[in-house]
């Protein structure tokens, strides 16, 4: 079992640090699986004759879902069990296939108070080693303060 | 040159309208079942002993757990050749002949509580936006569906907005 990191305190964040970086290459089982736990059926995710015979593709569709699940991850990695994802969007840019090597980031943008409340802006983005982004968005999370 | 619309009188009738009312009882297992398919090992959502100690009380699922309540489950039998499914949703069942192929595009989710094993989580779904644009794979529909997530004391635990793309 990971140890869990401790959660940063909202006053410890300045806009531009950058979050430790969330390394994933989905194989086709990763896509099997996660296909059969959402129940997503369709074949180019899981049948890869299917996909690259009949949709052109170079390989198992890696599923936009699975990615924004990849970016959840890489959040909830860095609050710890006393942060809290408040929000998260994202628009899937670019394909990715089985096999390509996902490296999850976030960058922090805005950091302000709200009600008493510390939340901290993320941008948060998929990226493949050639540089090309196959997923970006942004997020908002919650982090206690420090006399809290 | 100005492009031939896709978006006939049958698919945009599709916008507002709503799907049926789902509901299921969320256990253990389902939320350690996500978290393996996502090879997310965060005790968090795994290991009660750590779990109960943490402002959580227990273990609560991952973020996107949602996932897994989204697609209703259907007949194999009764799916396309293409794997697509009646019953994924309102998006997937909006009348598009010849667009075959269909990409997740966009989600939008804003969380309210947690997600517990014991929860029945009730979902529906609302198409809110139809619309075309052409890009890198010809004629692209958008479908854009709202969601809502809510447990058995009417709380809400996830807010959601989602797109996806039927193209040919």
């Amino acid at each position: 079992m990971t140890t869990i990191a401790t959660t940063p305190r909202y006053e410890d964040i300045a806009v531009g640090l950058e979050l430790p970086v969330l390394t994933k290459q989905p194989r086709e089982i990763d896509l099997f699986l996660f296909s059969a736990v959402t129940w997503d059926t369709h074949r180019t995710h899981w049948d890869i004759p299917y996909a690259t015979e009949k949709e052109n593709l170079p390989g198992g569709l890696v599923h936009g879902h699975l990615q924004g699940a990849y970016l959840g991850q890489l959040l909830t990695d860095w609050l710890g069990p006393e942060g809290r994802l408040v929000r998260l969007g994202y628009q899937n840019r670019a394909m990715a296939i089985q096999g390509d090597q996902l490296d999850c980031k976030a960058r922090v943008t805005e950091r302000r108070e709200e009600d008493g409340r510390g939340l901290v802006v993320l941008q948060v983005w998929v990226e493949k080693p050639s540089g090309e982004v196959t997923t970006t968005g942004e997020a908002t999370v919650e982090l206690p303060k420090r006399d809290a | 040159m100005v492009e031939e619309s896709h978006l006939t009188p049958e698919l945009m009738a599709c916008v507002g309208r709503t799907g049926p009312k789902r509901s299921i009882d969320v256990t253990e297992r389902d939320i350690y079942r996500f978290s393996l398919s996502t090879g997310d090992k965060n005790p968090l959502w795994r290991d009660e002993e750590f779990a109960k100690d943490t402002p959580n009380g227990g273990i609560v699922a991952p973020p996107f757990f949602t996932t897994t309540v989204a697609l209703e489950e259907e007949e194999i039998d009764e799916l396309e050749e293409s794997g697509i499914g009646s019953k994924m949703g309102l998006k997937m069942a909006a009348p598009a002949p010849g667009f075959i192929g269909a990409i997740a595009t966009s989600r939008e989710m804003e969380f309210g509580v947690p997600i517990r094993p014991g929860d029945t989580i009730t979902v529906q779904e609302k198409i809110v936006d139809i619309y075309e644009k052409h890009g890198r794979l010809g004629p692209m529909i958008f479908i854009v569906s709202e969601f809502t997530y809510t447990n058995q004391r009417g709380e809400v635990a996830v807010r959601e907005r989602s797109a996806i793309i039927r193209h040919r």
